[in-house]
């Protein structure tokens, strides 16, 4: 999408952009700037655009023309007529253009075309099941108008074994998703031949959310995919669908290894968007302490509901979910007889329940759901006015999937991004031309990860032998295939490499993350025991500990045990006024080296490290004021990952020289920390949560993290608090690692980027105008602790890490951006 | 920068954390142990006794068994020329259109993936049993040993198996599929015997197992036999050391099955359609009213 936007900074022309005809979602939009002129540190308005059509093409089918006539369909909107026609000519393509264009009628058209002039089959991939089902009703519909009889199954899970032969020998389309492909399909082709050999069409939707670990996956699923379509005789075409991102056509040949024609024009008409960047105002700025996003965010959906308009409010964890819908819930559903106008709807919910929200809000029995990313994707939920951000998503893309959330109706829509205190936040708040000009972050996958690889490597070669000439992607993988003849696990034979295991490689290997086991949580109040919700492995230590308190639907139960070797959460129903949030630590040993340079008066190395994150306790936080009324310790297996990273340390020497003591010292590496954290995102286009950050000493002795008392603090590798001048050698090292076993690929760069990434770093420390330090540069300080100057120790680090003048350092855009600072 | 192996070595331990049970864990170090144990030994002649047959194509061996008339009399392995059973009283079929088959594969989990190493086939010839076992000793002559059973079940053949009809001929057919053999072998007609034991004996007998229908019916007992479990890890440990003892065991044991498949098969010629659900006595087989 080219956002047609015109920015504009509110001071000079506030009030220039004036609705044409007043509407409810303008006049808000009056409203909220004659009022909160403070808080909105810029405007862009997309204006409205009509829509551009084409008439149907004449090679159509007669029967497929008339179901598309029966439902009113009688031209195309220009990217569906363009994307017809790429198609015609033999061409893949990938179609990326905004929520609600109708993207589906880009491949519907021609897979149907097909099905009923040659019998051509199509598979369909969905991330989800529920969006393969939603896909399978709206085909059946098209598909009863006019009694094509082009099958149509899904394919998951849920469907019966019994149902399953009828689906492979007898579906003209198969929809289903990465995951059934992966475990079900793939490993049974022979069972599919049929299917295959009169495989078409590979349809592939919401591309842009195989990316990072998961992309890394299905990009290696789609690669045994093109073997066994090798096998078959068969080059079928790829269509996939993208939301708005940086580089769908090179993200969807990354994915699919073939080349892709790209259209991201769209032709279907949108009415006007408003789009309002909000900062809290400041409670003490010296500090950089404002009002919590999480308050205005809940003061915007007050007023937009008061308003009648329908509101989606997009938080970035689950807690905060809960907590966002408990606030919303206390204003609008403190009477229990009547139905709820709110609802929290994100990952961990039971399906049914999720099924329950989508509906009702489809129906408009719903005024405002909190969500998180889980509702990014493509789930139908009808149409809405206002999309309110409880702090920015971590990306441009992210951003404008959510906003575009609201307004699939042609009618005006507002959206609303409120900045947290967080550096990252307080950044894009402060430079919206940082949002507003650049266009999408690319999605990034790196398919030839290591341990990914080599489980797609087994899957493969347990669905086809592999041969001396077989390529693998584009690797060759020879090596590999000597590496798992070595475990027994593949015999080679002549040219050829066997399966002989007796196990079935797919079914060790999950796609959505490298740890398996998710927990379920059971509430027993009243004796019963009942099933209410799920949480993945890599959360449930941060969420399921005992004494936390976990909610469903801002509903709180207490976690009373935790069986962490059976993955089971006992709760009980609780009446408590606070809210739990974990406390951890993490710790590193770099285990091997892959490159080093210098890097000022010390060194930059990028290698392989093994992180230990432990869980060591809680805070109870409570409602409203938000103050911390008391502590609880957590006793859980340490959760280890091996994975790459990027690190940096300083001479003893030259610690000893700049600075007075080892906590200043400390104080200094834990703001450098920070701050390269936060450029590194911005520099990755990743989401925040994708990279880790950690200060210790390089050799596992100690680690050390901002404690709950706002201070450095040293651990130990056995968890005690150590006194810094007990230390023998001091020689922190500060890290950034990719936060996926294995990792993803994101150290390298920034290890290559490293002088930019730490000028991108000074930038921003010594552009802030705070005092001595704040959310928005180095972390937060406690009130109280201002003596300390952890921002100047900060810079000292970057200043000292960067290589001296000769060696010029490349300057980014980013830090030739206005320097931030308070209003 | 570490080579493959290392980092692969390194990074191994950090997958899930499995959830292992000491009875597990010892088992596993005790099989690592037998094996590093026997690798030190080195090749023994108790390891690597020869395998009999003959080599039909390169990697397939066939080892044939003829049992004549007169021993079947003896044994009781004998049949009728012609039988029309009572789950399938339809259907006459001579006695030499039989093909009674087993085989023995590298696991049981299915898929693509799954070998199909040893192949049994009994068959009447000229005057008694004439049994085949196909045996794979390399994975290249999958080809091979796919035609040999294309071959078995060519013209009227009439297949005898137990469970065949959910593993064994889906197992084959996977194989026809990959290697491009589009055979009609898996509609040959078929007699799973499964299906009239369960029908007559479930909720009777603790299962159904082969092994049970035997001592049930036939009244024996198998002592020396290797678990069919084993079959996928000599199969392995004859791929990478070339052992072939247990091997041998394994081929011994379909032979046990096939000889277990054959009077089974016989005793439920006896066992009417409609037979009353009450226990039977081992060895013995209920007294049908009509009989
Ligand atoms: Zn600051």
């Amino acid at each position: 999408m080219s956002l047609n936007a015109v920015v504009s900074d509110v001071e000079s022309s506030f009030g220039a952009v004036e609705p044409e005809a007043p509407d409810r979602v303008a006049a808000l939009v009056g409203r909220l700037k004659r009022k909160y002129q403070g808080c909105i540190t810029a405007e862009a308005v997309t204006p409205a655009q009509p829509g551009r059509y084409q008439p149907i093409p004449d090679h159509l089918d007669p029967r497929l023309r008339a179901a598309l006539q029966s439902r009113g369909i009688r031209e195309l909107y220009s990217h569906q007529a363009q994307a017809w026609r790429v198609l015609h000519e033999g061409a893949h393509c990938v179609i990326a253009t905004p929520t609600a264009s109708g993207k589906t009628m880009c491949f519907n058209g021609p897979v149907l075309n097909a099905a009923l002039q040659h019998e051509a089959k199509a598979l369909y991939l969905f991330p989800t099941k529920a969006l393969a089902q939603d896909q399978v009703a709206e085909l059946m519909e098209l598909n009863r108008a006019a009694e094509l009889g082009v099958r149509a199954y899904t394919f998951d899970g849920d469907t019966p074994s019994d149902a399953r032969q009828a689906v492979r020998t007898k579906g003209d389309i198969v929809v289903t998703n990465p995951d059934m492909l992966h475990q079900a399909i793939l490993p049974h082709h022979t069972k599919w031949a049929q299917f295959f050999q009169s495989l078409r069409f590979i349809v592939i939707d919401e591309v842009h959310s195989y990316r990072g670990v998961f992309g890394a996956h299905v990009a290696n699923v789609l690669r045994r995919l093109q073997r066994i379509c090798d096998f078959y005789g068969v080059r079928p075409q790829y269509i996939c669908c993208s939301a708005t991102i940086g580089n769908p056509q090179q993200h969807a040949q990354a994915l699919t290894g073939l080349p892709m024609h790209a259209i991201c024009d769209s032709g279907a008409p949108r009415g006007a968007s408003h789009l309002l960047f909000w900062n809290p105002p400041p409670i003490n700025p010296d500090l950089g302490i404002r009002a919590s996003a999480r308050s205005q965010v809940s003061k915007l959906a007050r007023l937009t509901l008061k308003a009648g308009l329908k509101a989606i409010v997009f938080a970035q964890s689950r807690l905060m979910v809960e907590v966002l819908t408990k606030y919303l819930k206390d204003v609008f559903d403190h009477d229990p007889r009547k139905p709820a106008r709110v609802r929290a709807y994100r990952g961990g919910y039971l399906p049914d329940e999720r099924r329950l929200t989508e509906k009702l809000m489809r129906q408009g029995a719903i005024d405002a759901i909190v969500s998180t990313s889980a509702l990014e994707l493509g789930v139908d939920i009808g149409s809405l006015d206002v999309a309110l951000l409880c702090g920015y998503p971590g990306s441009i893309a992210a951003t404008r999937q959510r906003l575009g959330r609201a307004g699939r109706r042609q009618q005006s829509a507002l959206g609303v991004m409120v900045a947290s205190s967080d550096a990252l936040d307080q950044f894009v708040v402060r430079n919206p031309s940082y949002f507003l000009d650049q266009s999408p972050e690319h999605a990034r996958i790196d398919p030839d990860q290591l341990l990914i690889l080599l489980d797609h490597i087994r899957c493969a070669a347990f669905e086809l032998p592999f041969t001396e000439a077989d390529r693998y992607g584009e690797r060759d993988i020879r090596e590999f295939l000597e590496y798992l003849s070595e475990e027994g696990v593949l015999h080679r034979d002549g040219a050829r490499w066997h399966w002989i295991d007796d196990s079935y490689p797919a079914n060790a290997i999950n796609l959505r993350s490298v740890a398996d086991g998710n927990f379920v949580v059971v509430d027993r109040t009243n004796g019963k025991q009942t099933i209410i919700a799920e949480v993945d492995y890599s959360s449930a230590a941060l969420t399921l500990y005992e004494g936390a308190i976990y909610m469903v639907q801002s509903v709180p139960w207490q976690v009373e045990k935790l069986d962490w070797v059976g993955r089971k959460a006992y709760v009980t129903r609780t009446h408590v006024d606070y809210y739990t949030d974990a406390i951890d630590y993490t710790r590193l040993k770099p285990l091997a080296e892959f490159g080093q340079a210098q890097s000022g008066e010390g060194a930059a190395q990028h290698g392989e490290v093994h992180v230990v994150r432990r869980v060591t306790g809680y805070k109870k936080i409570r409602y409203y004021s938000h103050e911390n009324i008391g502590y609880g310790p957590v006793n859980l297996p340490d959760q280890e990952l091996q994975t790459t990273s990027v690190w940096w340390r300083l001479s003893p020497q030259a610690i000893d020289r700049e600075f007075r003591t080892r906590f200043e010292a400390l104080d200094g590496f834990l703001g450098a920390a920070y701050a390269l954290h936060t450029v590194a995102t911005l520099l990755s286009m990743c989401e925040p949560r994708d990279l880790g950050k950690a200060v210790g000493s390089g050799d596992n002795d100690w680690s050390a993290q901002v404690s709950s008392k706002g201070r450095g603090e040293m651990r130990s590798a056995s968890g005690e608090v150590l006194d810094v001048n007990a230390v023998a050698e001091f020689a922190p090292a500060v890290y950034l690692y990719d936060n996926y076993p294995g990792g993803i690929g994101l150290s390298r760069p920034l290890f290559e980027r490293r002088e930019e990434l730490l000028s991108a770093a000074i930038g921003l420390v010594s552009g802030c105008r705070c005092g001595p330090g704040c959310p928005a540069c180095v972390g937060p300080i406690l009130s109280g602790d201002e003596q300390r100057a952890p921002k100047s120790s900060a810079l000292r680090v970057l200043a000292l890490l960067r290589v001296p003048e000769g060696a010029a350092a490349e300057r980014i855009e980013f830090a030739a951006l206005p320097a931030p600072g308070l209003h | 920068m570490l080579d493959l192996r290392a980092r692969l070595g390194q990074l191994r331990g950090q997958t899930a954390p499995a959830v292992v049970t000491p009875d597990a864990e010892w088992s596993e170090r005790l099989a690592r142990l037998r094996l590093l144990a026997r690798e030190r030994q080195g090749h023994t002649p108790q390891d690597t006794p020869a395998l009999p047959g003959v080599e039909l194509a390169p990697g397939l061996r066939l080892h044939e068994v003829r049992v004549s008339a007169l021993r079947l009399k003896l044994a009781g392995l004998d049949l009728p020329d012609a039988l029309r059973p009572p789950w399938d009283p339809e259907s006459t079929v001579a006695i030499d259109q039989l093909r009674l088959f087993d085989t023995e594969t590298s696991g049981l989990c299915g898929g693509a993936g799954l070998k199909v190493f040893l192949l049994g086939v009994l068959r009447w010839q000229g005057d008694g049993w004439l049994l085949r076992q196909y045996l794979m000793t390399s994975p290249a002559a999958e080809e091979a040993l796919v035609r040999a059973w294309v071959d078995e079940c060519a013209g009227d053949a009439h297949l005898v198996s137990y469970n065949g009809k959910r593993f064994d001929v889906p197992a084959m057919r996977t194989l026809e599929t990959l290697h491009g053999l589009a055979s009609r072998a898996h509609e040959a007609a078929h007699w799973d015997l499964l299906y009239p034991v369960r029908r007559a004996f479930r909720g009777v007998w603790s299962d159904c197992r082969l092994v049970t229908a035997e001592r049930m019916l036939v009244g024996r007992e198998r002592h020396d036999d290797l678990p069919g479990s084993e079959a996928p890890r000599a199969w392995r440990e004859f791929l990478a050391r070339g052992h072939t003892r247990d091997l041998l065991r394994v081929m011994q044991h379909n032979r046990y099955d096939l000889e277990a498949l054959l009077r089974v098969f016989k005793a439920m010629l006896q066992v009417p359609a409609s037979a009353p659900r009450v226990p039977v006595r081992k060895g013995r087989i209920p007294k049908s009213k009509a009989a």
